[in-house]
C-alpha cells in the first residue's frame, strides 16, 4: 500500500515530462514542418500559412488556428508546439555543458584538497558574485566585438546583406548569447556541491581500502567516488532543466534577447492585453503559453523531487 | 578599533578589490578593438550609424588625449581615473553621456530595489519566525502554502497576472513610474530633486499627491520582485527557527521561569535569524537580475531602459555596457554589505570573528 502511494506521488512528474519529450518529439506531425512561415530569428514566434493574414487582432481559436493567434498574427498552437523541441534542447544543452564543468572543477578540487581547493572555491565564490544578466550583457558585448573584428560588420548581421563568415564562427555565433551567459552561471551550484560533495566521500574507509589495494586516481574518482555522489547531481540537473527555460523564457519576456519564443509570443500577448478592456477578452494570447511554461518548471521539479525520494537508499530503503 | 568599524572598513577594501579584478577584465575586453575605434566612445553626438572614419582628425586627437594607443597599464590607469572623473564616455543609444544617463536612471532603480528589500527582508524573517514558532498551527500551514506557492511561481508569469488583473481589469495599480500629468509637472522645473526617490521627494516638496500616485506605481514591481524573495526567505527562517526551538537552553531558559515571550525575543529569534539572513546575502545576485526584468516587465523606466536599447540597436554600445556592469557589480556589493551589516548587528560572533581573521 505504501509503495502504491508512492508510485501514484510519483507518476505526474513522469507524465508530465513524458508530455513535453512526446511533444517535442512529434512536432513535425502535431503541427507540419510545411504550413510554417520563415522567421527570421530564432527567437521569435512561429507562423503558420493556415492562419496567417496581414494585420487585423487576435483571431479566436477556430479549425485553423487551434489556439487562436495573437496580434502579429503568429500561431500560439505552433510556437508551443515548436518551442517546446527548442526549449527542451537548449536547456539540455546548457545543462549539460554546465553540468559537466561544475563536475570537472569540483572533482578535482575536492579530490586535491588542501590549497587548490581553497583556491578554486574562491575563484568559484567570485563567479558568484555577478548577476546573470551582467554576464548576458558582457557575452553580448564581446561576441559583438568578436564579429567586428572577424567579418568586419555590425553583429547582429543585417539579414539582407551578403555576410562572409567562415563555418566556424558561423557555428561559434549560432549560440545564443544568453544560453552561453546560462552555462557560465549555471555551473557554480555543481562544483560547489561536489567540492563538498568529494571531500566528504574521500576520508570514508572503502576510498582507504581501494588505495591500499593499488587502485589509481582515477579509478578512485570514477569508480568509487562518482557513483557515490551522482545522485544529488541527478536531483540538481533535472530541477535545472526547468529552472534555465524559465530563465531563458523570462529574460525574452522582458525584451532582453534570448532565443524563447515562449517568451516573445507572450510578449506580444502582453501587449495586447495591456490595451484590451478585460484580462479575459483575448484569453488565448496568454493563457496557453502561461500554462505551458509553467507546467514545463513544474514537471522537471517533480521529477527532480522522484529522484529525491528514489535515489536516496537511506530513506527508502535498497531499491 | 571597534569590531563594527574594522568590518565596514574590511567590507570596502573587500569590495575595492572585486572592482579592481572587474575593470581590468573589462579594460581587456574592450581592448580587442583597434584603438580608432575604442576612440568612438568619447565621441560625443552624431550619427552612430555613419561613424566618423579612422582617419577623422577628431579620431586622431581623441587617441592622443586619452593616451588610447599608449602601454597597456598607463592605458588601463588612465581609463580608470576618467571613470573616477565621470567620464564614463558616450552612449550611441541613449544618445547622451553615460555616467550621467545611469546616475538619472538608477534613481528609479535603486528607488525599487530598496522598497522591496524594506517589505521582504522584514516581512520574510517575521512570517518565517512566526510560523516556526507556532509550528503546525493553522497560522503556520497558512505561511507553508503561500511561501510554496511563491517559489514555484515564476515572477513574470506573476507580472502577466497581476498587470492582468490589477491594472487591466480592477485599474487599482499601473506600470510605469508616475501618471503622464505628473512626469510633465516634474519636468517643470519648480519639483526639487533630493535624494531622487520619488515617493520621498514628492513629500520633501509638499505634495502629497504625487507621492501617493508614485506609490500606486511602485506596488506591481514591488510585490512581483518580493514575492520570490519574501517566500524563500520564510522557509529558510521557519527551518531555523524549529531549529533552534529543539535545543537546550530554551529549556533551561524555560525552567529559570523566564516567561515565554522573552524566551523568544532574546534567544530562539536572534539565533533563528543569522542562518536566514546569511543565505538571503547570497541570492543578492538574483535581486539585481530580478530588479532589471522586472523593471523592464513593469515598464518601470531604471537603468534596464539604457541597456534594454542597447541589447536590441544595431550598432555596437560599448561604453554602455561597460558602465552598466560596473553598476549592476556596483548594486551586488551594496546589497551583500546591507545584508553582512544586518547580521553582523544581530550576531556578535559574526563580528568578532571578522576582527580576528
Amino acid at each position: 500500500m505504501k509503495k502504491l502511494a508512492g508510485l501514484l506521488a510519483d507518476l505526474p512528474g513522469i507524465l508530465l515530462v513524458c508530455l513535453f519529450i512526446y511533444v517535442a518529439l512529434a512536432a513535425p506531425w502535431l503541427a507540419p514542418e510545411s504550413n510554417i512561415l520563415p522567421r527570421s530569428s530564432p527567437g521569435e514566434p512561429y507562423r503558420s500559412q493556415l492562419s496567417f493574414k496581414i494585420g487585423g487582432p487576435p483571431q479566436p481559436p477556430d479549425a485553423n488556428a487551434v489556439l487562436g493567434t495573437n496580434s502579429r498574427q503568429d500561431d500560439v498552437y505552433y510556437t508551443l508546439v515548436w518551442d517546446t523541441r527548442n526549449m527542451l534542447v537548449s536547456s539540455l544543452i546548457v545543462v549539460l555543458v554546465s553540468a559537466s564543468l561544475g563536475m570537472v572543477v569540483g572533482l578535482a578540487s575536492g579530490y586535491a584538497g588542501g590549497l587548490t581547493s581553497r583556491l578554486s572555491m574562491h575563484i568559484t565564490n567570485g563567479f558568484l558574485a555577478v548577476p546573470l544578466i551582467t554576464i548576458f550583457v558582457i557575452i553580448d558585448l564581446i561576441k559583438r566585438i568578436a564579429w567586428k573584428r572577424l567579418v568586419g560588420a555590425d553583429y547582429p548581421p543585417n539579414p539582407y546583406a551578403e555576410v562572409q563568415a567562415g563555418s566556424l564562427v558561423t557555428f561559434l555565433f549560432s549560440f545564443d548569447s544568453l544560453m552561453v551567459a546560462l552555462m557560465l552561471t549555471n555551473w557554480i551550484p555543481y562544483a560547489r556541491l561536489l567540492n563538498a560533495l568529494v571531500t566528504l566521500v574521500k576520508s570514508r574507509e572503502f576510498i582507504e581500502a581501494a588505495r591500499c589495494i593499488g587502485a589509481k586516481d582515477g579509478r578512485i574518482i570514477f569508480r568509487h567516488i562518482l557513483p557515490n555522489i551522482l545522485p544529488p547531481v541527478l536531483v540538481l540537473a533535472g530541477r535545472d532543466i526547468g529552472t534555465i527555460v524559465l530563465l531563458q523564457t523570462g529574460l525574452t519576456f522582458a525584451g532582453f534577447g534570448g532565443n524563447s519564443a515562449w517568451g516573445s509570443l507572450l510578449r506580444q500577448g502582453m501587449s495586447w492585453i495591456l490595451s484590451g478592456t478585460s484580462f479575459f477578452s483575448y484569453w488565448w494570447v496568454w493563457l496557453p503559453a502561461t500554462l505551458m511554461i509553467m507546467f514545463y518548471g513544474v514537471s522537471w521539479n517533480l521529477l527532480a523531487e522522484t529522484f529525491n525520494r528514489r535515489l536516496d537508499p537511506r530513506r527508502y530503503g535498497r531499491l | 578599533m571597534p569590531p563594527l568599524l574594522t568590518f565596514i572598513l574590511r567590507r570596502v577594501l573587500a569590495g575595492m578589490v572585486t572592482l579592481l579584478v572587474v575593470t581590468i577584465i573589462l579594460f581587456a575586453i574592450s581592448n580587442l578593438l583597434p584603438p580608432q575605434q575604442r576612440a568612438l566612445m568619447y565621441v560625443r553626438g552624431g550619427n552612430p550609424e555613419t561613424p566618423p572614419s579612422a582617419s577623422d582628425n577628431r579620431i586622431k586627437t581623441i587617441i592622443k588625449q586619452h593616451g588610447l594607443d599608449a602601454p597597456l597599464p598607463l592605458q588601463y590607469i588612465r581609463w580608470v581615473v576618467s571613470l573616477l572623473q565621470g567620464d564614463w564616455g558616450w552612449s550611441p543609444t541613449a544618445n547622451q553621456d553615460v555616467f550621467p544617463a545611469l546616475l538619472v536612471r538608477s534613481r528609479a532603480t535603486t528607488e525599487l530595489t530598496l522598497y522591496s528589500l524594506l517589505v521582504f527582508i522584514p516581512l520574510g524573517l517575521a512570517c518565517g519566525a512566526a510560523a516556526g514558532w507556532w509550528r503546525g498551527t493553522f497560522f503556520d500551514r497558512g505561511f507553508r502554502l503561500a511561501a510554496y506557492i511563491g517559489v514555484s511561481i515564476p515572477p513574470f508569469i506573476l507580472a502577466v497576472l497581476m498587470l492582468g488583473i490589477f491594472y487591466v481589469n480592477l485599474y487599482w495599480f499601473l506600470p510605469g513610474r508616475i501618471s503622464d500629468n505628473f512626469a510633465r509637472e516634474l519636468e517643470g522645473g519648480k519639483f526639487h530633486t533630493y535624494s531622487g526617490l520619488l515617493t520621498v521627494d514628492s513629500l520633501l516638496n509638499g505634495r502629497p499627491d504625487i507621492a501617493q500616485d508614485a506609490l500606486r506605481h511602485l506596488v506591481l514591481p514591488v510585490t512581483i520582485l518580493s514575492l520570490y524573495h519574501w517566500a524563500s526567505l520564510v522557509l529558510i527562517t521557519r527551518a531555523s527557527m524549529i531549529e533552534e526551538t529543539s535545543k537546550e537552553y530554551l529549556i533551561t531558559a524555560a525552567a529559570k521561569g523566564l516567561p515565554e515571550r522573552l524566551i523568544y525575543q532574546r534567544h530562539a529569534l536572534r539565533n533563528a535569524l543569522i542562518p536566514a539572513l546569511n543565505t538571503s546575502a547570497l541570492s543578492a545576485v538574483s535581486i539585481v537580475t530580478g530588479v532589471f526584468v522586472v523593471e523592464a516587465i513593469c515598464d518601470y523606466k531604471g537603468v534596464s531602459f539604457l541597456i534594454r536599447n542597447a541589447l536590441q540597436a544595431p550598432v555596437m554600445d560599448l561604453p554602455l555596457v561597460l558602465g552598466f556592469t560596473i553598476y549592476s557589480l556596483l548594486m551586488v556589493l551594496v546589497i551583500v554589505f546591507v545584508l553582512d551589516l544586518l547580521q553582523a548587528v544581530i550576531d556578535p560572533r559574526y563580528r568578532e570573528g571578522l576582527r580576528d581573521g
